[in-house]
């Protein structure tokens, strides 16, 4: 009996169960009794988590490989690349609160990786319709990923909060409200940015008004909203953490129309 | 906090003209007309909107608001006279961005010189019972002035000696504000004075004046095709004034060209057959195309543009973000040469060239009166005469490149700002605005120093405020607080 060859969808099947195994052993740890309770199996979560973005960035260079061409050219790459972002974000910047609700931003992450999954086959059954070289594509791409995972990161942690409602998690919080405003936002203007020289040298138009192009501009007026609140008015706590989980909400549906 | 509760924080009815200034350049208006674009922009995206083949076609326009009354039935209307079906092009987007620079610009104002900020926000208080300082409250405000600037924080005095402002990293919010009036001010720019000539074809030879003032004319020496797979296509181009040639530029597929304020790129080449026909004698016979209606030539230029052909049938497709699509009644790879001297009519296919080869294939079809059958047919890939009922019939396939050029002055700008609101956006959220707001009320026993954030009251006090009217509080009489072990200052949350 001839072996399978290992495809990107077993890598990403892979990355849901380390994420679904972060999750399990992260309610574990925050069922333990105590003021603060099990760290070590927070590191154990963390160190599985790892292992996610790991397994989907193989899955993505897999696919790669066999089209030879750039990544991150359909919509279902580009969310896979952003649950990875999400889950470097979340592993630069962990969250600090206590809890069961910390286990959201995990169960999140599965979600994204489990639709990007289910999108892939159709999406690598009839290919992109190019409209740009596919270097600036990627590159725009990247940082599309970059950003949407800095604000699911921020999002999801803000809605553990939102839910928990602890004073603790406050400084934990501020963290990545700092994350979502101060990545997130240059890297989706960097994409914009991109967007519009692309279309500028390839076309002579910078701006489509195309679908993808409106999202992103909404998903950047939004995210603008808080700079202008987190800066500007000192907004700090559940007002954020409010906008924050809309913001999260706004990307998973920029995502969907990419 | 209410809405009103906030109108009346801005809101001096002493002074009404400062108020309004505030009003207009407050933060929160900044908030809602963000708000605003975000959900007419996010309009944009759930409704359909009228597609530019629609708006430069009646017939198609007719057919699409048809279609959109049958799909929405009477809200359709509402569409319609809201402006919601033309969102980008709407007054509801210019309005909304011109407020939105006054805004900004009058921010940017009050970042540089805060004079209409009202004190509102995180309050303390400070109590000094020192009888040097009460004399003079001058020296007072100068020792706090120096305690800021040791922090690096920006010393503005206020209209009177007794009030003061001080800020710190003020410069990155005001890059994001700079870079923002900078975008919308490029897109007025580009709105007001860009201009594009598109489509433009150009033969090998032929001189094109670029016109719009600019003095200068096109020559396109060498066209060479693009193969859909590298950019091989391009375009040797001359440029002229007057008579002379001012330089030499080589014009590729996907890659603009920048000469002289102007952008020119090279949308495609499309190929073009040049048909002569001559009598036995050799006297030039008259031609005439169906778009050139009862005009005759002696030479005719067939144009095979796929994207391009004239007359389209539109389907109606309403489902957010699909385009109209099209299906031609003549395709753009046929072509017709009618001969009235003759009654004849010439049916002239393009085939554009198979993997591997370099040229192009054309057909011609040689058609008597009102015939469907040809009676003639042949295939050829160079320049060829050939002989149709006696006449002799010259054909020249040859390359033109499709050009579109202009110049846009608003792009610099647009560039410029984005890269700044980055930057800004960047810095500030490393490094937020920390303003601080004083007032001197001194008595015949205290002077009271009154200190505020800028953190709305309903806020927690930010750690940085605290340290800083500590470190004040400290550095106005440290001595006294050494001596007796007791802090001699009042300190009051208002919060």
């Amino acid at each position: 009996m001839m072996a399978t060859p290992l495809s990107a969808i077993h890598f990403f099947t892979a990355a849901v169960f380390c994420l679904i195994g972060s999750a399990a052993v992260y309610l574990r740890a925050a069922r333990m009794p105590g003021t603060s309770p099990g760290k070590g199996w927070r590191n154990v979560a963390r160190a599985v988590a790892s292992l996610a973005p790991l397994c989907i960035a193989t899955g993505l260079a897999l696919s790669l490989a066999k089209r030879g061409d750039w990544p991150l050219q359909t919509a279902p790459e580009v969310i896979l690349a952003a649950t990875a972002a999400a889950m470097l974000w979340h592993l630069v910047y962990p969250y600090r609160g206590e809890g069961k609700w910390g286990a959201l931003f995990y169960l999140g992450a599965v979600t994204l990786t489990i639709w990007g999954m289910v999108r892939w086959p159709a999406a690598q059954a009839t290919p992109a319709v190019q409209t740009l070289p596919p270097f600036w594509l990627f590159v725009s791409r990247l940082m599309l990923a970059l950003a949407c995972g800095a604000f699911v990161h921020a999002g999801a942690t803000d809605l553990a909060c939102l839910l928990t409602e602890k004073v603790s998690h406050k400084i934990c919080a501020e963290e990545t409200n700092n994350v979502a405003v101060s990545l997130g936002l240059p890297f989706l203007s960097a994409s914009l940015l991109l967007t519009v020289t692309a279309g500028l040298y390839t076309r002579g138009v910078y701006w489509n008004w195309s679908i993808a192009e409106s999202w992103q501009l909404l998903a950047w007026l939004f995210y603008a909203i808080i700079w202008c609140a987190w800066v500007m008015l000192g907004w700090r706590g559940r007002r954020i953490w409010v906008l924050t989980t809309l913001g999260m909400v706004l990307i998973l549906l920029m995502l969907n129309a990419i | 906090m209410t809405i009103r509760a906030r109108w009346a924080e801005f809101w001096d009815s002493g002074d009404p003209l400062d108020s309004l200034w505030r009003a207009f350049a407050s933060p929160y208006l900044t908030i809602l007309l963000l708000a605003c674009l975000t959900v007419l922009i996010g309009a944009g995206i759930i409704l359909p909107q009228r597609p530019t083949e629609a708006l430069t076609d009646q017939a198609a326009n007719n057919l699409w608001l048809a279609s959109l009354r049958q799909h929405y039935h009477g809200v359709a209307d509402w569409f319609i006279r809201l402006g919601l079906l033309d969102i980008h092009r709407s007054l509801w987007i210019r309005g909304l961005l011109g407020l939105l620079a006054f805004n900004l610009l009058l921010a940017t104002l009050d970042i540089v010189q805060p004079r209409h900020v009202m004190h509102a926000g995180i309050g303390r208080e400070i109590l000094v019972h020192d009888p040097a300082l009460l004399e003079l409250p001058e020296r007072l405000m100068e020792r706090i002035r120096q305690v800021l600037r040791a922090q690096r924080y920006r010393f503005l005095k206020g209209k009177s000696n007794r009030l003061a402002c001080a800020d710190h990293s003020w410069a990155f919010p005001l890059l994001v504000y700079m870079g923002l009036l900078l975008v919308i001010g490029g897109l007025v720019i580009s709105e007001r004075t860009a201009w594009w000539e598109d489509n433009v074809a150009l033969q090998p030879g032929q001189v094109r004046p670029l016109g719009h003032g600019t003095n200068l004319a096109l020559r396109a020496d060498d066209i060479e095709a693009y193969d859909g797979l590298s950019n091989s296509g391009h375009a040797e181009l001359t440029f002229l004034r007057g008579e002379g040639e001012t330089a030499q530029r080589r014009l590729r597929t996907h890659t603009p060209l920048f000469y002289h304020g102007l952008l020119l790129y090279l949308t495609s080449t499309e190929p073009v057959l040049l048909v002569q026909a001559h009598d036995a004698s050799g006297q030039n016979i008259p031609l005439r195309t169906p778009e050139s209606g009862a005009v005759q030539f002696m030479e005719v230029a067939l144009h095979f543009r796929a994207a391009e052909a004239p007359r389209y049938i539109v389907v109606l497709d309403l489902l957010p973000g699909s385009q109209l699509s099209r299906q031609f009644q003549q395709s753009g790879l046929e072509r017709y040469v009618l001969v009235p001297s003759r009654d004849l009519s010439l049916r002239l296919l393009y085939q554009s060239p198979q993997p591997g080869a370099a040229t192009p294939a054309f057909q011609v079809q040689a058609f008597r009166g009102a015939e469907t059958v040809p009676f003639y047919q042949h295939q050829f890939h160079t320049a060829e005469t050939i002989e149709i009922a006696g006449d002799r019939y010259l054909f020249q396939p040859q390359r033109y490149a499709l050009i579109k050029f202009g110049q846009d002055n608003g792009l610099v700008f647009i560039f410029v700002g984005i890269v700044l609101v980055m930057l800004g956006m960047i810095l500030s959220t490393r490094h937020p605005l920390k303003r601080v707001y004083l007032a001197l009320q001194p008595s015949s026993k205290a002077v009271k120093i009154w200190l505020a954030a800028n953190v709305p009251a309903t806020e927690k006090s930010p750690i940085w405020f605290e340290n800083l009217v500590q470190d004040i509080a400290t550095a106005l009489e440290p001595n006294r607080q050494g001596k007796t072990g007791k802090n001699p200052f009042a300190m009051d949350k208002k919060a």
